[in-house]
């Protein structure tokens, strides 16, 4: 049986911790389950909520450990999300972190999908895509874009001025991401004619 | 696990015994206490297999439990199209549902068996339905299905080595499987 770091782990949902902190546990959760990737999926529905280990191929020869970040279920539905599915993908050296749903503030209807994949040397994979469901358009951006973007002033307009790319916490990426996609729906509400 | 024994002859293979449907509660009660709920776990077969547990909030203990040892390749070959096998875990209570479409066709059946235990080993739900293109074939059960014998007298949908009171996932999901290939081919 592998060893999985207390401090991560103690079978309580995760707080406040970045994605690079979840790699060594990760591994020792994959490697003390017998299977070669877990995906944990929170699902958020208004007041419902579900939680799913999904794998592929293979089954489980141990025990798979939760390890998943808490979140505020009202708070994170109020800002918009119809449905949202929050996902912690674990793999040996390899922590996934996906976060896809409907967003709607009115007149705005949209599909989001963000994807951040975390190695031991940093993000392998930073992906946003939105689609406006109006007119079926996907936007496609990447978290570091998003936490580029500046006001006049020169202050991050998204980020806070201590936030760092590539070692913020997983609540802390999903309010800039809200603060992001109300200014988006804000700034998309008319559509421009090609 | 225990390997039971092969009838030798017939194409049968050796198997392991995995753990029986009444005694699945011993290994769900734990997660279904830490979770206030009962939960699923779930084995698709198809075009993509996966298999997932489903629960009604966030584990805070290990999960353990024996994930049904189903060879989904070998189902796609025996001619599922797809196939669903659902564990749903209460206190006590272990329901097995079995869903799926047998064969890719116009004529192809479609399938639902249910085998529900409590963990004293009572059967509470026992029901196979086949649905074909012209209806619903009269219901049977997975007990009526054990009885039926070749002209040899042997089992012709059971192993040799099933017994009711101890079947288990894999067991039912192979009966089951032998059962509908032959209403498909008669």
């Amino acid at each position: 049986m592998s060893t999985i770091h207390p401090t991560h782990l103690d079978g309580n949902p995760i707080q406040d911790l970045p994605l690079s902190a979840l790699l060594q546990p990760a591994s020792d959760i994959v490697k003390a389950s017998g299977l070669e990737s877990i995906r944990q999926i929170g699902f958020y529905h208004k007041k419902d909520f579900q939680f799913f280990f999904e794998f592929d191929a293979g089954r489980p020869t141990g025990e798979i450990r939760p390890m998943y970040p808490a979140m505020d279920a009202e708070e994170l539905m109020a800002e918009g999300w119809e449905h949202l599915a929050l996902e912690v993908h674990l793999a040996l050296q390899k922590v996934t972190l996906v976060v896809r749903g409907y967003y709607f503030r009115e007149p705005v209807p949209l599909d989001f999908h963000l994807m951040i994949q975390q190695g031991p040397a940093g993000y392998l994979k930073d992906t946003i895509a939105i689609t406006d469901r109006r007119i079926q358009e996907t936007e496609n951006s990447s978290f570091k874009d998003l936490m580029e973007i500046r006001l006049k002033s020169g202050d991050p307009k998204y980020a806070g001025a201590n936030d760092i790319y590539g070692s913020m916490t997983i609540t802390r990426m999903i309010k800039i991401l809200n603060r992001y996609l109300r200014d988006w729906t804000v700034s998309h509400r008319i559509i421009e004619r090609h | 696990m225990i390997v039971l024994r092969s009838p030798g002859d017939g194409g049968y293979v050796d198997r392991e015994q995995k753990v029986p449907l009444h005694e699945l509660p011993n290994w769900g009660n734990a997660l279904v206490v830490n979770t206030s709920r009962p939960f699923q776990v779930r084995c698709s077969i198809g075009d993509k297999s996966r298999t997932f547990f489903r629960f009604a909030k966030i584990p805070t203990i290990p999960v353990e439990f024996p994930v049904p040892e189903l060879d989904a390749e070998r189902y796609n070959m025996d001619g599922w199209d797809h196939l669903a096998i659902t564990l749903h875990l209460e206190k006590d209570l272990a329901s097995l549902d079995l869903q799926g479409r047998f064969g890719r066709d116009d004529n192809s059946l479609i399938v639902r068996a249910r085998l529900v235990r409590n963990a004293v080993n009572e059967t509470k739900e026992d029901k196979v339905t086949i649905e074909k293109k012209d209806g619903e074939l009269p219901a049977t059960s997975i007990f009526d299905l054990m009885q039926v014998r070749s002209k040899s007298g042997d089992p012709r949908y059971a192993r040799f080595s099933d017994q009711y009171p101890l079947l288990d996932v894999e067991g039912v999901a192979a009966m089951v499987t032998r059962y509908v290939k032959e209403l498909r081919s008669a």
